[in-house]
């Protein structure tokens, strides 16, 4: 029918193409925060797959990066925060970054905020007074330069552009309108900012389920361009309603890492698996059953 | 600790938690249930504003499940920012920092000892300090690693620069040992009061650096029955708060063993549909 317009096309694939999308050397933004709503059936997927050199925006990061890290397939990372909240350090991330094995480039929120903010807004930076004098904006490296408005010192928060972002949602129709909900940290901005975007959803609705309550989508499908059914596809962060951190997991994973093992944990749950639904059988019905909340 | 950090949130202010923090969401809570009822709070990065009459009881577990229960907004990271850009002047916001100096610049990045230690990262820390009138920082662990003389990396602006920035600002500090205070003057870190049961022995051996200290130093006023209370039996009966004193193996066994209570208590408690 003449007069539909882009968005409101059939987005859908299965993870493996969704995963093959992405290239060596790409520059991947991830969405969730630390320990909520990460992308890991699409991590877990690249991770087979082999991709080499990614270069990752993670605006607060956990599991996520560190197993991309235990991997050997980051190149370079920028955060504003990396560690597994209540448990503590991500002993991949800092031993990489202790030894200079992986680029670090410590954010701040806001760093990576105005970074993708400028995009939204078609601009090349964004300027502001934040974080001047501190070490952080040092290790940035950002310019500075005198306002041509005022002639006070402001920052160039530069533009910030992913390749691909990574989102894992509640709900998607076939076309990519979502519903992102609980904590959101900077997702709708990596959808609108990044070149493509990428959604592994708990559900996938009908397009018709959204039509007449437009307050549910948050993420209109103008800004994605493929989806994929992924339940549990978060695990082991959080995707609320449906199911809590799987602390008991990550709690497993950190005790490989500190015996030295993270090769271990990788052969037995990633690349020993060919199936992200093989994992998940592998993690067990009974510890699924102690994450999942009534009601979801 | 956590009702000193309480006694910090005004009637009407907002108060927001960053990332992790248990030891302030309690503080949070335990203040709008006495003494500031009207304030609001954020929670989980600012993303979650939530409204109760009866306090919440604080979750490692269902932390994002208890705000959205009473939830009455979400947003993302910027438009937090967008509250704290324009209601700076009532925002409660506790920092935990990884050191904290003399002149109350903070470090969540990297520790120099013998080798270069990666910490997690200060996240907004580094925004948001030198933004409130009163910059709110919280140390749980009071030793000489964590006050040192001068941070390894300056993240959240002390008051050392004495620029425009520094005019008017404030930062308060509770540790496990007292109340602190920075603002301005050329002493740097001056104690306000000394927690009961405390000497001052310990609190300077403890710190790495000279704090100034007064002829006659105040005590903390203890908590109220109410107080202990309402933060044992309603708020944190799990003792959640305890956490942020342990580290290594002792906090990993805490951790556990709460998870554990925490599961059963909710799968033997009544629990509320969320909304889909």
């Amino acid at each position: 029918m003449s007069g539909w317009c882009e968005c409101l096309r059939g987005k859908r694939v299965s993870l493996r193409e969704a995963c093959e999308s992405i290239s060596d050397g790409d520059f991947l933004a991830i969405g969730g925060l630390t320990i909520h709503r990460k992308p890991m059936s699409m991590l877990h997927e690249l991770i087979r797959l082999g991709r080499r050199s990614l270069r990752l925006l993670v605006f607060g990061g956990g599991p996520d990066v560190d197993l991309l890290i235990a991997s050997g397939m980051v190149e370079s990372l920028d955060a504003a925060y990396v560690g597994f909240e209540i448990l503590g350090f991500a002993p991949n991330f800092r031993s990489a970054v202790e030894r200079g094995e992986i680029r670090f480039t410590e954010h701040t929120e806001y760093s990576i905020m105005a970074g993708l903010q400028a995009n939204l807004l078609n601009a090349e930076f964004i300027p502001s007074r934040l974080l001047l004098g501190t070490d952080v904006l040092k290790g940035l490296g950002y310019k500075t330069f005198r306002s041509p408005l005022t002639g006070e010192v402001l920052v160039a928060y530069p533009r910030i552009t992913a390749d691909v972002a990574l989102l894992h949602v509640q709900r998607c129709d076939e076309y990519g309108n979502a519903r992102v909900d609980g904590v959101l940290a900077v997702d709708l901005l990596l959808a609108k900012s990044s070149r493509r975007v990428i959604v592994t959803a708990e559900k996938i609705v009908s397009a018709g389920d959204f039509a007449g309550s437009p307050a549910e989508i948050n993420l209109p499908s103008t800004f994605v361009d493929m989806v994929v059914e992924s339940p549990l596809g978060a695990h082991p962060t959080s995707c609320y309603p449906y199911y809590t951190y799987d602390l008991w997991h990550m709690i497993s994973y950190l005790e490989y890492c500190r015996r030295g093992m993270v090769d271990d944990y990788l052969r037995k749950y990633v690349t020993g698996v060919e199936s992200f639904e093989s994992y998940l059988d592998l993690v067990g019905e009974d510890s699924l059953s102690r994450i999942m909340v009534e009601g979801g | 600790m956590i009702v000193c950090m309480a006694r910090e949130v005004g009637s009407k202010d907002i108060m927001a938690q960053g990332l992790t923090t248990p030891m302030a969401i309690i503080a949070y809570y335990l203040a709008k249930a006495t003494h500031a009822p009207e304030a609001s709070i954020m929670q989980l990065a600012g993303n979650i504003m939530v409204y109760f009459d009866e306090p919440p009881q604080a979750s490692i577990l269902y932390n994002e499940y208890r705000a959205m229960e009473h939830a009455v907004h979400i947003c993302g990271q910027n438009e937090v920012y967008e509250t704290i850009f324009k209601r700076a002047g009532s925002i409660v916001e506790f920092f935990r920092p990884g050191q904290i100096d003399k002149f109350g610049n903070t470090n969540n990045s990297i520790v120099k000892t013998e080798r270069t230690v990666r910490l997690p990262g200060g996240f907004g820390i580094p925004d948001a300090s030198p933004l409130y009138r009163k910059t709110l920082i919280y140390c749980p662990r009071h030793d000489r690693r964590v006050f040192v003389e001068k941070v390894d990396h300056i993240g959240g602006l002390g008051l050392n620069s004495g620029g425009a920035e520094s005019a008017g600002r404030e930062i308060r500090i509770i540790s496990e040992l007292g109340v602190f205070r920075v603002d301005g003057g050329s002493e740097g870190m001056r104690l306000m009061s000394l927690h009961p049961g405390v000497d001052v022995e310990s609190l300077v051996s403890n710190t790495g650096f000279e704090l100034s200290i007064p002829e006659n130093i105040p005590e903390t006023p203890p908590p109220t029955g109410l107080e202990l209370r309402l933060i044992r039996e309603k708020i944190d009966p799990l003792n959640i708060r305890r956490l942020e004193f342990l580290s290594g193996d002792d906090r990993l066994e805490a951790l556990k063993k709460m998870l554990d209570e925490e599961l059963q208590m909710w799968r033997s408690s009544r629990v509320k549909q969320p909304k889909i």
